[in-house]
């Protein structure tokens, strides 16, 4: 290897910035991780859902400082992702200084495809550094190299690496600091007469000279880039650049090449050139069976079965696994509440805002946690074997039609057990118009914190009228109405409102891959912790801001009126006088007093500022078949729709302990009459009204934190849309629902 | 449209049996489609077969000398190939 000479890197830069490109599946991201260890910081580009990630390591006396670009196959930009890859190395983004290095992550045994962008990037005049990446699975194949050759035909230095096991790390830092010395940059390809002419006259069209880009660069991207995107950075009107734009294909034509492809058979019979007598084929000693493996696992009925199967494995596990924990963190929530809650007995207003917003805020957090973590391990272990390109390939059929793609599976499937892991997990969907569509509707997916609410209705309303076999129905109705309407409202975003070119979807089936375990654990830990520093703030925010709301103004006159009508009440019924009935209420621990604090937490309830919203915005919910109880309790439900059950509870005077397996709160809906109105003196609940509230909450997007998410891996923009647009769903199906199932069924 | 008589039709991709070997002769009128298939190596007079054809106009998983390839239907449509193609010479 060669190694870094005093004398000669004297001259560099302390900070050096070096972008790395490479195509997809090259083990680019590992190779990054690898580079820059744990100093890493993750964000989006300004205005577009791509990720960014930056780097830092220190390497003899330099600052390196890594740009891990969005994988793409060539610089011919069609989707916004690798449009960014182009305007980085350009130093276009904003975000990011041009580039002091390129390094290019190829794969070792695609060599000659993998230096494609390479080439395409070598006009910018920028040294590259190439990684010849798993050596060790191109060796297996056979394939010998001759770096020292390899190198000094491409011009620029070749390293032999293998990012996910951590080999040729150090040499490869060595390298990247000698080349910013030696500013070497790749044999440049003998054009053509007619492709040359055609550079030329792009040439005095171009600007970018100025801002340190060649105008070879920008020329040479106008000339044969199809989707037209580089071709505005040329100066003039459209009218001109189309017209310059003709007179140089015109040339190329000439010469007998086509625009479109002149690019890549060219280049390719440069880089066979050089390539010539550097790599070899000998024996291979790769198992043979690995590659039969395809046979059984792409296969449409056996690769579905077994796909099936591993779906079934992963969430199964995602759910159990998490449970445990789960509880140990609501337990653990309710301990310290209870903890912390004692020393704060004389401050009530503080003890509510200590245990039942600070401490429920961050527990509301840090409950997400397990699901988030199990299924990004689960995930990403899949998607290192390439078993993950398989399972988008078997599903694509089912997508495609609606604009998706087989990789929006996994993200929607997952946001059957929770929509954050679900929308998190969208980040390997590389187009970002698919991405963004399928994390917009991930929240439709009828999500395990809506179970609690089906149990309820259909246990107290739909089973007891028609059985189990309907209640079954009722079951899978709920789960399947949210999809049904997600893909169709997927269908109208791809056709209407994401109109940007996308490009045709190829779907590469790496080879299969021993999972490095330390690269997936990395990226599950920068998952968490993004979810926490992201999400969780809102989510926590949210939480405090709708305690407020159901704590305040509290007038201590409610406590003394609820309290002054339970007592004359229960005089009443229970022929006692009023004096034996307070005497009664002395002893803290009886049944009495407990009702009258469960009578006293629901005036509070009542008459807090959400429970006067809610008052005042049932007329609107009316049509659905919500009295203002329900009302109050969809309203308290929007920041995370599980506190339906207990927000019933507490408006039911049963208090706030109540699970949807409760007999208490059952009977108690069903005793409930409309007071007044055209419906008084009929039960709220009928099987019309439990149908509503269970539509309304298969619909609805009542959960701070997929807002939250939303806004985090996308934008405020998308958070807000889909809350709007769902709430809007909920109503129109909840009242439709209502309407329509009470003329047919009035009880 | 009237189609050009003179030119032989040729096998689309897309229709081409499984396991049968053909050559891919002509990558389409679609330029894009054009780039991103040689972008991943893969080039006019290459040898392809069909591995699996997903139902119902599902994608088709192709192998090509520079590795595996799911390509939908509408877009396997574009992609002509030559079936049993004389062995071709070493380049």
């Amino acid at each position: 290897m060669i190694a870094p000479r005093e004398e000669d890197t004297t001259t560099v830069p302390r900070i050096l910035h070096i972008a790395i490109i490479g195509q997809p599946n090259t083990g680019k991201t590992s190779l990054f991780n690898r580079l820059t260890g744990l100093r890493q910081r993750v964000g989006n580009y300004p205005g577009v859902t791509v990720e960014r990630k930056e780097g830092r390591t220190r390497h003899e006396g330099h600052e390196l400082v890594f740009h891990d670009l969005p994988g793409t196959y060539s610089l011919n930009a069609v989707s916004p992702d690798e449009q960014i890859a182009v305007d980085a190395l350009c130093g276009r983004t904003g975000t990011e200084p041009r580039p002091d290095i390129i390094l290019c992550v190829a794969e070792a045994s695609q060599l000659s495809r993998s230096l494609l962008p390479a080439f395409q990037a070598s006009t910018l005049g920028i040294p590259i550094v190439v990684a010849a990446n798993f050596i060790d699975e191109a060796q297996a194949k056979g394939l010998h190299f001759d770096f020292a050759k390899l190198g000094e035909n491409l011009g620029v230095p070749v390293i032999p690496t293998v990012g996910n096991k951590g080999r040729g790390i150090g040499e490869l830092k060595d390298a990247l600091i000698q080349s910013a010395a030696d500013q070497r940059l790749l044999t440049a390809p003998d054009w053509p007469e007619s492709i040359r002419e055609a550079l030329t006259i792009l040439s005095t069209q171009s600007p970018d000279t100025l801002r340190g880009i060649p105008c070879t660069f920008t020329a040479q991207r106008a000339l044969f880039d199809t989707s037209g995107q580089a071709l505005k950075r040329l100066r003039g009107d459209d009218e001109e650049r189309r017209e310059i734009l003709h007179l140089a294909h015109g040339r190329v034509l000439s010469g007998g090449h086509h625009p479109a492809t002149a690019e890549p058979v060219l280049l390719f019979e440069h880089i066979r050139k050089l390539l010539d007598g550097c790599v070899e084929q000998r024996q291979a000693n790769a198992p043979s069976w690995v590659r039969h493996l395809d046979a059984v696992l792409a296969h449409p009925f056996w690769g579905i079965l077994v796909f099936t199967l591993v779906m079934f494995g992963v969430f199964q596990a995602v759910y159990s696994w998490s449970g445990p924990i789960m509880d140990l963190i609501e337990s653990g929530t309710a301990w310290t509440q209870g903890f912390v809650g004692v020393f704060l007995t004389h401050t009530p207003m503080l003890q509510s805002l200590v245990a039942d917003g600070i401490i429920a805020g961050v527990g509301s957090v840090i409950i997400f946690l397990p699901q988030i973590l199990i299924l990004t391990l689960l995930i990403g272990l899949l998607e290192d074997t390439g078993y993950m390109a398989r399972a988008a390939f078997l599903a694509d059929r089912l997508f495609s039609g609606f604009g998706l793609s087989g990789k929006s599976f996994v993200p929607l499937m997952s946001s059957y057990a929770c929509a954050i892991p679900g929308i998190m997990a969208t980040r390997t969907i590389e187009d970002p118009r698919t991405r963004l569509t399928t994390l917009f509707i991930a929240p439709l997916m009828s999500c395990s914190a809506r179970l609690p609410v089906y149990v309820i209705m259909i246990g107290a309303f739909i089973e007891p009228h028609y059985g189990p076999t309907v209640a079954a129905l009722t079951l899978f109705a709920m789960h399947i109405i949210g999809p049904v309407i997600a893909l169709h409202i997927a269908w109208v975003m791809q056709k209407f409102i994401l109109k940007a070119p996308s490009p045709p979807f190829l779907m590469e089936l790496p080879p299969y891959r021993m999972p490095s375990f330390r690269d997936v654990l990395w990226r599950v830990g920068q998952r968490g912790k993004r979810f926490l520093t992201d999400a969780g703030t809102v989510i926590f925010c949210i939480t405090v801001l709708i305690w407020a709301l159901l704590y305040f103004p509290r007038p201590a006159a409610v406590a003394e009126q609820t309290r002054t009508a339970f007592i004359t009440g229960q005089a009443k019924t229970s022929g006692l006088g009023t004096e034996s009935v307070i005497e009664r209420l002395q002893d803290p621990g009886s049944e009495l007093s407990n009702d009258l604090d469960h009578e006293v937490t629901s005036a509070y309830m009542e008459q807090s500022f959400l429970g006067r919203a809610g008052k005042a915005v049932q007329p609107l919910f009316e049509p659905a078949g919500f009295d203002w109880k329900i009302t109050i309790g969809v309203l308290a439900s929007f920041p995370a729709r599980e506190v339906i059950i207990s927000t019933l509870g507490v408006i039911y005077n049963l208090g706030g302990g109540q699970d949807e397996e409760s007999t208490d709160l059952r009977s108690k809906l069903k005793q409930e009459v409309w007071p007044s109105g055209p419906r008084a003196g009929q039960p709220v609940f009928t099987v019309a009204t439990a149908a509503s509230i269970m539509v309304f909450f298969a619909l609805c997007m009542q959960c701070g934190a997929t807002v939250a998410i939303m806004k985090a891996e996308a934008s405020w923009k998308w958070a807000a849309s889909a809350f709007v647009l769902m709430t809007t769903l909920a109503w129109l199906g909840a009242v439709l629902t209502f309407q329509v199932l009470s003329r047919w069924i009035p009880v | 449209m009237i189609e050009n008589s003179s030119q032989k039709p040729m096998n689309k991709l897309s229709s081409l049996p499984k396991g049968q070997k053909a050559q891919l002769e002509d990558i389409g009128p679609d330029a894009v489609l054009a780039q991103r298939l040689m972008a991943a190596g893969i080039m006019p007079g290459q040898e392809v077969d069909l591995q699996h054809k997903m139902p119902m106009g599902g994608p088709v998983l192709c192998r090509f000398p520079s590795g595996k390839l799911g390509i939908r239907h509408h877009d396997a449509q574009k992609l002509r190939v030559k079936r049993n193609p004389p062995t071709p010479h070493a380049p």
